[in-house]
């Protein structure tokens, strides 16, 4: 890790360390926002970590936005962090400047399709991460990016599995503040890679806490006069839950390295993206039920932190294509070459 | 906290350079060589094959020219072992003096034991086995009891080591054997031995038939067996120490994960002539494991070119890489309507057969599964 990153990675940590806290997470699940920390993480300059420096950004790369992700998971923020800094990331790449407060991105679903006539956008975007708490949106449609001001659509409230706001908007002739065309290819496909992208680092965070809760929980719960950490069936499950950990970091780690050799040009990084995703979607549910299997029925309850990181692996596997989605586009890659390829193609991926 | 340290590494331009080299080479080498064969991946053994790889440079290419190593990077040589798996070629017969056995003899070996016996290696005319394993002794190393006793000139060993895969092809072992009785300390008082195969009295070698009908592994007695005192390699009691650092060569490698890859490869074509798709998705998980478990690989390649311990990660690649090489014929056999048979006359139904059979023992060879979690527990602080 480079100097830059690694005092981002420290800035990060502190800052959710010392601010989300267990009310923190409670609270944002009743809808409370808390403005203090998002105040905080917007003048840190993370939401511009992929804005260039000419247009007030950090100019950062996605390797950078990795620490930002992966710290987001590992601390349960309940803010729409990484969604800002991929609507900041869109707006910047079509020209536009990104405005202050909360941004954040739709579709975020596949199968949707908004359209852009005339500097007005049309249609309906469901499961929009805190759609109701947006001061604008940026819509990616087949016509270009459009950035679009809060309370020109009408929202219908909903919530994912870890109470996090997954809100519906409907957009009809929606006025644009502003409307670029997509540089770099970014099709509704693209953005899908990229929420992908930081889902699967979100995920790869929550799974490194829940690791180090489940040690720590290991080493202090005491049955039959010896810590549970002392008994073999438990360290295999922890030994395999630490290998899904390790694996999850990598995968994760690797998509966003990919993503900046993407952005420069030489690769197309969707597939480690895709990888990734697929990959950890599916540690999520063993490390998931690993995890309340040891912590127990305390583990079961409201009262303890686990679930904060569980029910939103839960929710996170599914989001931006789910591993099936995924492995399935995976899938129809490696079918479309000749079998003997595989090998050839595997080694001209980056590591 | 951070309790492993999975780094992201790129192989250099020379490594890609010699990984295209090795490529064409096997891609000539190995034109007609049937897929089935190739899904024996490095327990497929050829003398004549490992000679050729001599000539090339390709075995013992990391170690000091002054032996007649190459003195090329891990990157390189991590390279040429990936093209070697991903082709099937017939590496058995020098896969073990490459891995460990040589590297340990060079690590802890005197310098004449190194003129005398790494050179042989590099040519590809010297093999070896892995004395480790006893009847009584399986997971539990350290309770062997194979003994070496000081005699005028040497040691003389009496003892059984078992599952000794290639002994009965190969020249020499590195046995692990007692030289003071067991006490307190579990781990003190082994030492290992080069044991010349070719040396008959004193030494029976029975082969072992395992459930596929294939005679790889053996039984090896050894009754009054001469060991010459220049054949100790290290200092008496320091085996144990030895042998940890041996089985972190073992099982760093991307064997651990690359030696079913020929099924994914049948499956693959199999499934390409399937105009239904239903084996899309399940390809396409095995391609996103495959990719991280690569990626995790090379970063174990990593932290031995950095001259770093890698035996912590290496455990934990080689508990995903057997999973993933386990799901793999389980896979297959969901998707396949026929049946698997090595006369089948299908190129996936022969892998199939083959690989379903070879699989269990992925979770065996190398340090059990349970044994690797063990050592990823003694990581977390659990042990």
């Amino acid at each position: 890790m480079n100097e830059l990153r690694q005092i981002m990675a420290d800035t990060v940590e502190k800052l959710f360390s010392d601010q989300v806290t267990k009310d923190m997470k409670e609270a944002a699940e009743t809808s409370v926002f808390p403005e203090k920390l998002w105040k905080a993480i917007a003048e840190n300059g993370l939401l511009h970590v992929l804005v260039p420096e000419n247009m007030g950004g950090v100019g950062g790369q996605f390797a950078d936005a990795e620490v930002i992700a992966r710290a987001v998971g590992r601390h349960a923020v309940p803010l729409p962090v990484v969604e800002n800094i991929l609507a900041n990331y869109l707006l910047a790449q079509a020209g536009i400047e990104p405005p202050e407060g909360i941004t954040v991105l739709a579709p975020v679903r596949i199968d949707e399709k908004l359209t852009l006539d005339k500097d007005c956008v049309t249609g309906t975007a469901t499961r929009v991460p805190w759609g109701r708490k947006a001061d604008h949106v940026v819509v990616v449609t087949d016509q270009g990016i459009a950035l679009v001001r809060g309370g020109t659509y009408s929202i219908t409230e909903n919530q994912s599995i870890a109470a996090e706001p997954r809100d519906t908007l409907q957009f009809d002739n929606s006025a644009v503040v502003a409307a670029g065309e997509d540089p770099a290819g970014l099709t509704s496909f693209a953005v899908l890679a990229l929420g992908a992208m930081m889902r699967s680092s979100q995920m790869a965070g929550a799974i490194e806490w829940i690791l180090e809760a489940s040690v720590q929980y290991a080493n202090d719960r005491v049955q039959f006069g010896r810590p549970l950490g002392k008994f073999q069936a438990i360290q295999q499950n922890m030994a395999e839950m630490a290998g899904l950990a390790a694996a999850s970091g990598a995968a994760a780690l690797g998509a966003f390295q990919a993503a900046d050799l993407a952005a420069s040009g030489e690769i197309d990084g969707t597939f480690e993206a895709a990888a990734a995703k697929t990959r950890i979607s599916e540690a999520a549910g063993v490390v998931a039920s690993h995890a309340h299997q040891i912590h127990g029925a305390i583990g079961f309850t409201y009262e303890h932190d686990l679930h904060f990181r569980t029910r939103r692996l839960w929710s996170w596997r599914d989001e931006f294509g789910s591993d099936s989605y995924w492995a399935d586009w995976i899938g129809g890659l490696v079918l479309e070459q000749e079998a003997d390829n595989l090998w050839p193609w595997m080694t001209t991926r980056p590591t | 906290m951070q309790y492993f340290n999975f780094d992201p590494y790129s192989l250099p331009p020379e490594a890609e350079a010699l990984r295209q080299e090795v490529r064409d080479f096997l891609l000539t080498e190995l034109a007609d060589y049937p897929a089935v064969l190739r899904s024996r991946s490095w327990a497929g053994l050829d003398p004549d094959f490992s000679r050729k790889m001599g000539e090339k440079g390709w075995i013992g290419m990391t170690w000091p020219k002054q032996y007649g190593g190459g003195e090329r990077s891990f990157f390189e040589r991590y390279a040429l072992l990936e093209e070697v798996l991903a082709y099937g070629a017939p590496v058995g017969s020098h896969w073990i003096a490459d891995r460990q056995s040589g590297p340990t003899i060079l690590r802890f070996g005197t310098e004449e034991q190194c003129h005398r016996i790494l050179p042989g290696i590099i040519k590809g005319e010297s093999f070896f086995c892995i004395g480790m394993s006893e009847p009584d002794s399986g997971s539990d190393l350290a309770s062997i009891r194979t003994k070496a006793e000081k005699v005028d000139g040497g040691y003389l060993i009496n003892g059984t080591k078992v599952w000794t895969t290639g002994a009965h092809h190969c020249d020499w072992m590195i046995a692990l054997v007692r030289t003071s009785p067991p006490s307190e300390n579990r781990h003190a008082g082994m030492s290992q031995f080069l044991i010349n195969l070719k040396q008959t009295k004193g030494l029976t070698i029975d082969p072992i038939k395992n459930l596929a009908g294939e005679k790889h592994f053996n039984m090896v007695v050894f009754e009054d067996f001469f060991v010459p005192e220049e054949d100790r390699i290290g200092a008496e009691g320091d085996g144990w120490q030895q042998v940890t650092a041996e089985l972190a060569f073992e099982r760093s490698g991307p064997e651990r994960y690359m030696s079913s890859i020929q099924l994914l490869i049948e499956l693959i074509r199999e499934a390409k002539m399937d105009p239904s798709r239903r084996a899309q998705e399940q390809i396409g998980r095995l391609i996103a494991h495959l990719a991280t478990l690569r990626r995790m690989s090379i970063s174990v390649a990593g932290k031995l070119e950095s001259q770093s311990n890698p035996a912590l990660e290496a455990s934990v690649v080689k508990d995903l890489g057997a999973i993933y090489e386990q799901d793999m014929p389980e896979i297959a056999h969901r998707y396949g309507r026929g049946e698997a048979s090595l006369t089948a006359a299908s190129d996936f139904e022969q892998v199939r057969a083959y690989i379903t059979q070879a699989a269990v023992s992925f979770s065996l060879r190398g340090g059990t599964r349970e044994i690797l979690r063990g050592i990823i527990a003694r990581g977390l602080g659990l042990r």
